[in-house]
């Protein structure tokens, strides 16, 4: 019998989801997969992509009320009976990990922190993580209001970060910038705001992910070459990086952390000092690079879940290069009357 | 047999926004609340009407005392009075033991007038008429200054009833909270604090009691309470080892959050709310790890929204229909913001009173008052809904029944669920007479012919 | 009203209209696709408001104001 996961993320688009890399990593791996895809919107990419993802299902937004996103789950269960459920985006980890033993009724399991270890991680306390496992954080300053922003960037300095609880984050050069991005990213995402310092420096980034008692089931690190304006890796390059393993395992280790992370970091080009930049709570969009190098996260946390031998090695060689392209796909106009009419490919 | 009747419906599709299930907040109906049908409210007491539920205040009330006396030995609930100062409301609280917490002349006098001694009453505020400083030291009330001109003000009105009179103090902090609220009380950080209770220790007719802080409303992280804690611990200690005096009681004020959905959060609130217990656990938890048994002062707490709002509805009826010339699907409800005084944060659940069939879209309430802000609900996620559907929006029990105006209309009844099942009008509608009756018209004025 | 648009529109069961030469997509309910059908068979808006009364639970009121509004979007949407 096929194992069934339900994946959120899959918009494969100008600022990806790590859905459809998830999707991809279970489909090379060494189990037999049903993938299901979770969406937002109809015209998420990862929909129309029936080679990586057999169904999908348009799901309630977790900014909605907690009830219809647990009966929409419930409805997709009754049909699909989901194994497992790999959550990839950071506004819909809250509604997940709250309803947590919901699912676990049900019988759809999920490797996810707790509330308390997705807290620790908040970009509102990285200085204290920061200094448990021996690393910096750039100065920072939450914000609610513009005149908080006045004082945090007189505080701060410009350049600086202005950044979403949730999601982006933006460069900005003056008080005006930094307004214009503040306003941008409340319409969006509420708040707070974080005004971060601005380091120059090299960015890396290790995905890795734990098993919730102190050990990581594999971590792989990367140096990000490009960036796109959204700040999303293009390319990047494997690396055998010692100091920034450790570090990255002592976060597991210190957080019992459960679940999919990034880890990403600065290393300031002046002092060669690590900075801690983010902790994300959920694979990145760049997962399937390291599951291409053998490090299958996805394959290993859906064994780990089903109690299935897995693999926890990090052996992956350095100098692998991942390289991101656009791609296109044609699509007749029926296929998007069937989702967005129904709710379901 | 004819078919049932769905409102004709037609929607472009809008590339970003087309989820089918969209951002339904609260999508759902109920037919009645704790079991009575809506109609029997709007048959009884008009449209609109506040319902409140005495079971469901005394329960959540229930909950959290016994949550905070069995982690703290001396814990101590004194209720706010402008989260609901109806009497209805204030004689729960108070047969439940509840103090009250006043924290303006008139609030003072109503808690007197229900019957509430005067050393029952925390009398709070940043403003404090001198009269009325003067009837609350003579009748024993805590009264907690809030700066320095009010520290003088205090010692005058001590002086002028020949008493020497226990005072306690609020005071603002840093709790990591932003936007902190500094603009209440006297600043620990700044060593203001200090200096008050140093001038409050001089002072022939003023002594210290107490310490009282409030470090903000709808605090969403418990955390900040642990700083407060800690902090206003950390001043005791240095005060009455300083001035070689007993603090006799902390009160740590409220702005525990409810479950309503402030605008410009992302979450719905029954996950981004976390529940009462951790902010009790904040505020005892820490008070066990930073007290010693033998120094443990009276704690309180003011919690006013997270026991009543929850316990409170309004129904309001549809007028009439309107689609704006952007195509924004509009409805005009007979209670506006002049009752929702809330309605500037929340982002109220709606509920309609029957399951209506048809395509659900965003919607705008609009109130009846002729003013362009008069927007209850920016964007309600709805059915169609025929003139006359019943909306039930939510939580209601906190401040609407204490901010709402008097402008235009009057002022609707509000009804109470009692425990046994039965309702009782526990504010009638107002009438003419309640809005002119302290109205005075000149002589010159009196006569006119049109 | 200019009902020539109407013929060139894929207007499928589901509820879901593609306008082949503006590329928009719409969806409807059953109702309104019931509309759309009457506009298509030429019918007046006086004829189409009581047809809907024969087939449909409703009064004349709610019908003519739930017609006009759709017509109204129709126009809106430079459908008609």
């Amino acid at each position: 019998m096929k194992i069934v996961v339900a994946v959120s993320g899959i918009n494969a688009v100008d600022n990806p989801g790590p859905g459809t890399g998830i999707c991809k990593a279970l489909k090379e791996s060494d189990l037999d997969i049903r993938t299901i895809g979770l969406a937002y919107d109809a015209m998420e990419p990862g929909v129309y992509m029936d080679n990586i993802i057999d169904k999908s299902y348009i799901m309630p937004y977790p900014s909605g009320s907690r009830e219809a996103f647990i009966e929409r789950i419930k409805h997709i269960h009754s049909v699909e009976k989901i194994d497992v459920i790999i959550s990839a985006l950071d506004a819909e980890l809250p509604i997940y990990m709250d309803i947590e033993p919901v699912l676990q009724e049900l019988g759809i399991k999920m490797l996810i922190p707790t509330k308390e270890m997705f807290k620790t991680r908040d970009k509102l306390r990285l200085k204290e993580l920061a200094e448990t496992i021996g690393v910096k954080a750039p100065e920072y300053r939450s914000c609610t209001s513009i005149r908080d922003l006045h004082d945090s960037t007189e505080n701060v300095g410009f350049p600086c970060m202005v950044k979403g609880p949730f999601y982006e984050a933006f460069k900005a050069n003056n008080i005006s910038e930094a307004e214009g991005y503040f306003h941008k990213i409340a319409m969006a995402w509420g708040y707070p705001i974080i005004v971060q310092k601005f380091i120059t420096g090299d960015e890396y980034d290790v995905i890795g992910c734990g098993d919730g008692k102190g050990n990581d089931i594999g971590v792989f690190a990367i140096r990000k070459m490009t960036i796109t304006k959204l700040g999303k890796v293009w390319n990047a390059v494997s690396i055998k990086n010692e100091k920034l393993i450790e570090a990255t395992r002592k976060v597991v280790k210190g957080l019992s952390w459960r679940g999919g992370f990034e880890f990403e970091v600065l290393v300031e080009s002046s002092s060669q000092d690590i900075y801690v930049l983010e902790i994300n709570p959920r694979f990145p969009a760049w997962v399937y690079f390291a599951a291409g190098c053998g490090i299958n996260l996805p394959e290993r946390m859906v064994k780990l879940l089903l109690n299935k031998e897995y693999e926890t090695n990090s052996n992956y060689d350095s100098g692998k290069l991942m390289i991101r392209f656009t791609n296109e796909m044609i699509k007749d106009i029926k296929d998007f009357e069937q989702i967005s009419t129904t709710g379901e490919t | 047999m004819k078919k049932e009747y769905i409102k004709p419906y037609i929607k472009k599709q809008t590339a970003g926004i087309m989820n089918k299930f969209g951002v339904s907040y609260n999508k759902g109906h109920r037919e009645d609340i704790l079991g009575i049908p809506i109609g029997n409210f709007t048959d009884k007491f008009g449209s609109p009407v506040f319902v409140l539920s005495e079971k469901l205040i005394r329960e959540r009330y229930r909950k959290i005392y016994s949550h905070f006396s069995s982690k703290y030995p001396k814990a101590k609930m004194s209720w706010s009075y402008k989260t609901n100062y109806l009497d209805a409301v204030c004689s729960i609280m108070h047969q439940e033991g509840e103090t009250a917490e006043v924290v303006s002349d008139f609030e003072y006098q109503k808690a007197r007038r229900l019957g509430v001694p005067g050393n029952k009453i925390i009398y709070n505020g940043p403003y404090k008429p001198i009269e009325s400083l003067k009837v609350a030291f003579q009748e024993g009330a805590m009264v907690n200054l809030d700066n320095f001109d009010e520290l003088i003000k205090a010692e005058d009105a001590a002086k002028s009833i020949n008493k020497k009179v226990p005072v306690g103090i609020r005071v603002n902090m840093d709790t990591g909270v932003y936007p902190q609220w500094s603009r209440f009380g006297f600043n620990i950080e700044n060593n203001s604090a200090f200096n008050a209770v140093k001038r409050i220790q001089h002072s022939e007719n003023l002594y210290l009691e107490g310490i009282h802080c409030h470090i903000g409303t709808f605090m969403l992280d418990p955390n900040a309470y642990r700083e407060a804690v800690k902090k206003v611990v950390a001043l005791m200690r240095k005060i009455e080892i300083m001035f070689k005096i007993n603090i006799k009681y902390l009160d740590f004020g409220g702005g525990f959050p409810s479950m309503n959905k402030l605008k410009g959060t992302y979450l719905p609130p029954e996950v981004s709310v976390p529940p009462v217990e951790e902010f009790i656990d904040a505020v005892a938890d820490t008070l066990l790890e930073e007290l010693k048994p033998d120094e443990y002062p009276d704690v309180y707490l003011e919690t006013g929204r997270s026991i009543i709002d929850e316990a409170g509805w309004l129904i309001t009826s549809v007028d009439a229909v309107k689609r704006l010339p952007d195509g924004t699907k509009s409805y005009i409800i007979d209670a506006g913001v002049n009752l929702l005084y809330t309605s500037t944060w929340y982002n109220y659940k709606v509920e309609i009173d029957r399951e209506l069939h048809g395509a659900y879209e965003n919607s705008v309430i609009y109130g009846p008052l002729c003013m362009n802000i008069d927007v209850v609900v920016e964007s309600a996620f709805l059915p169609p809904l025929p003139i006359g559907t019943r909306l039930i929006l939510s939580p209601m029990g906190a401040y609407n029944v204490t901010q709402w105006m008097q402008f235009i209309r009057y002022r609707p009844a509000v009804a109470m669920i009692m425990e046994d099942g039965s309702l009782e009008e526990i504010r009638r509608p107002e009438t003419l007479d309640d809005v002119v009756g302290p109205e005075r018209i000149p002589e010159k004025l009196k006569k006119f012919e049109l | 009203m200019d009902r020539d648009k109407l013929s060139v529109l894929a207007i499928s069961d589901s509820g879901f209209i593609f306008d082949p030469v503006t590329g928009h997509s719409y969806t409807a309910n059953a109702t309104g696709l019931r509309i759309f059908e009457l506009l298509k068979e030429d019918k007046s808006e006086d004829e189409i408001k009581s047809i809907l009364m024969e087939e449909f639970e409703t009064t004349e009121d709610e019908v003519s104001v739930d017609v006009d509004d759709f017509i109204e979007n129709l126009k809106k949407y430079f459908l008609v």
